[in-house]
């Protein structure tokens, strides 16, 4: 069981017809089970679903963070396949028609003009925008710290890895018009840093009409984990 | 019809077949319906052709025409096609003295002399590739700039104008989204048409296919809307319409290591390559439409007067009546691309000029990183069907 939280009130749009799942590589939360639980709940809760995955840009967090480039490359391959397969069962025992058009990596996006506008609109903002700048260069260092980066964190390295940030920003600030919906709701595990620069106002490059956020918490899990951590809260707490 | 025939009229674009292959709906048409009825996104209705004999036959039919007027079916509005005047439009004896002026450009012998160019600007580029970031797009990094650098020096394109050029060009119009799109590209082309005329006009006269179009206006040989429409019709074929046999080519060679092997200890053979990559892909599922100017019986088919036709060119070199096992690509098969560079009087202009540079871009290219590899698995490239080239818009490469 799912819930769902607003990442910014006005953004919160849980009568959404559609929703947008973001799965994260190398990221001990998206495993298969979460995930596959995640897309069923979604598809659920909304109707319509698309996951997506990351695309080739990938390998440049762990080229930046260190790893020989073909073993950057492999490991990637892996990963996007074992983020996907997982969506692509969900979908595929929700009785999705064609589930492999709503499972996608965005190197398959870049396959759409929408996508490729919002790509172009991306990187405009990133050279001309110093708050998107900063945002995605921020995102950037602190995926390839996560890989347990030996090397210095330099500008080289995070000018290599932003690619990661900079393609994944079409899908969520203009989701409606890369998945020709009135409206979508993107949901992540947690805040993102990488959007508060698009949420502030005056910002060069605003989240399209229809597209919302949302923090989802998988609450069976958390129960799990605060039944770990303290065996009491484990006693039933009969429902009010 | 049973469940598994499509219902008539096709709706083009079509799906293209598995790794940009031939679309499975001009297959089925080739197969059961070779004169085919076609919804184009404009919401015109023309005839398809499949078939190579058919394609032969009345691309060279004196009843068949080019020239379209106002109420002639378009693929998405005011595209190419609306462009008087032009080299592509225009049909004999018009077609022939137009022509004439800038054949010379487009010669075996000739192209030849382009090789050099097209191999210092594809190192180059490949320098600066694998300066950067590994993985790295080949479509963004190789393929679409080095048409964009060759083909200007080719056609003359002044140097001042070379970003104008590239800023128009490096999108283009998808044929889905409405007439507007279309047609803006086509005003954005016309506009950097007149500035480049404007330009060199004002210049010293170079010997390049634009410059010999102002010549021979300025001695009365064509006019001003035949200079005008040509240096268009140069301008649109010539910076896209390899970026797609390159990138395509890249792909289906790192897909078929073997061959590629073979070529890397064979330099010989690349023109093989080539030849196999032009059969193998078309850079435009659908060719543009020409008119009936009267009423034409074809395969008990009755094309009326005024009926629109069009060509599937990557139909003609899967045809399996010409061409054994079409879907495999095989560097070694007598079979040639020739079909796919047309028929009759419009026969493909730059046929020599696109073997020339897509075997040297893939030579260089290959010889410069032969451990190139894909980054992606094959399945995950993005296609873009919805456009004059179909091609993929993106192909992760390693080295």
């Amino acid at each position: 069981m799912f819930t769902l939280d607003p990442l910014d009130e006005r953004y919160f749009l849980p009568g959404a017809e559609h929703v947008t799942i973001g799965l994260s590589p190398w990221n001990g939360r998206y495993k298969p089970r979460y995930i596959e639980a995640l897309t069923t709940w979604a598809r659920q809760a909304f109707g319509k679903v698309d996951v997506f995955v990351p695309g080739y840009q990938a390998a440049h967090t762990l080229v930046a963070a260190g790893f020989p480039v073909s073993e950057a490359v492999r490991r990637t391959r892996r990963t996007i396949n074992k983020l996907r397969n997982p969506a692509l069962r969900a979908l595929t025992a929700a009785g999705e028609p064609e589930p492999e058009k709503h499972v996608l990596t965005w190197t398959q996006l870049h396959s759409r003009p929408e996508y490729q506008r919002g790509l172009a609109r991306v990187h405009e903002a990133y050279e001309h925008n110093p708050a998107v700048r900063g945002a995605c260069r921020s995102t950037a260092r602190a995926a390839i710290d996560r890989m347990d980066s030996e090397p210095e964190i330099t500008d080289e390295r995070i000018d290599l890895a932003v690619g990661y940030a900079l393609a994944e920003l079409p899908l969520v600030l203009d989701g409606p018009e890369v998945y020709q919906v009135e409206s979508t709701m993107f949901v992540y595990h947690k805040e993102m840093e990488l959007l508060d620069p698009f949420l502030r106002p005056g910002a060069p490059v605003r989240p399209a009409p229809g597209q919302g956020y949302a923090v989802v918490t998988d609450r069976e899990e958390n129960d799990h984990e605060r039944r770990r951590a303290d065996p009491a809260a484990a006693v039933p707490v009969p429902a009010r | 019809m049973n469940a598994a025939e499509p219902t008539l009229p096709l709706r083009y674009p079509f799906p293209l077949g598995e790794l940009g292959g031939l679309p499975p709906l001009i297959r089925w048409a080739q197969k059961h319906a070779p004169v085919c009825p076609v919804r184009l996104p404009s919401g015109d209705r023309i005839w398809m052709l499949t078939r190579r004999d058919d394609i032969a036959k009345v691309f060279a039919d004196g009843r068949f025409s080019r020239h379209l007027d106002a109420n002639s079916p378009r693929v998405a509005g005011q595209d190419i096609t609306t462009v008087e005047r032009g080299l592509f439009h225009l049909d004999p004896p018009d077609h022939t003295r137009v022509k004439r002026v800038v054949s010379r450009f487009f010669t075996r012998r000739t192209v030849t002399d382009y090789r050099d160019h097209v191999t210092t600007e594809a190192t180059r580029l490949l320098e600066a590739m694998t300066e950067g970031p590994n993985p790295a797009d080949l479509v963004a990094a190789y393929a679409q700039p080095l048409q964009f650098q060759v083909m200007r020096q080719v056609l003359g394109v002044p140097e001042e104008l070379w970003a104008e050029h590239e800023r128009i060009f490096r999108s283009m119009a998808s044929l889905t989204s409405g007439p507007d799109e279309v047609a803006e590209e086509t005003a954005n082309i016309r506009q950097l048409v007149t500035r480049i005329l404007t330009v060199r006009t004002a210049s010293p006269h170079h010997d390049d296919p634009i410059g010999a179009l102002i010549a021979a206006r300025q001695a009365g040989e064509i006019s001003e809307d035949e200079m005008i429409g040509t240096v268009f019709v140069l301008l649109f074929t010539g910076t896209d319409a390899v970026i797609a046999p390159t990138a395509e080519g890249a792909l289906i060679l790192m897909e078929h290591r073997n061959q590629l092997d073979r070529c890397l200890a064979d330099p010989g053979l690349w023109p093989k390559a080539a030849e196999e990559v032009l059969r193998y892909y078309h850079n435009g599922v659908l060719g543009f439409p020409i008119v009936a100017t009267e009423d034409v019986e074809l395969h008990d088919t009755l094309i009326k007067a005024g009926d629109g036709v069009a060509a599937s060119m990557q139909a003609a070199t899967w045809d399996t009546s010409h061409v054994r096992n079409p879907e495999k690509f095989r560097i070694a098969r007598k079979e040639t691309a020739e079909a796919t560079f047309g028929a009759g009087p419009h026969y493909c202009l730059g046929s020599q000029l696109a073997r020339m540079y897509i075997s040297t871009a893939l030579q260089t290219l290959f010889e410069h990183l032969p451990t190139l590899y894909l980054a992606i698995n094959a399945k995950e490239i993005p296609w873009r069907n919805d456009i004059t080239f179909t091609r993929p818009t993106q192909i992760p490469v390693t080295w």
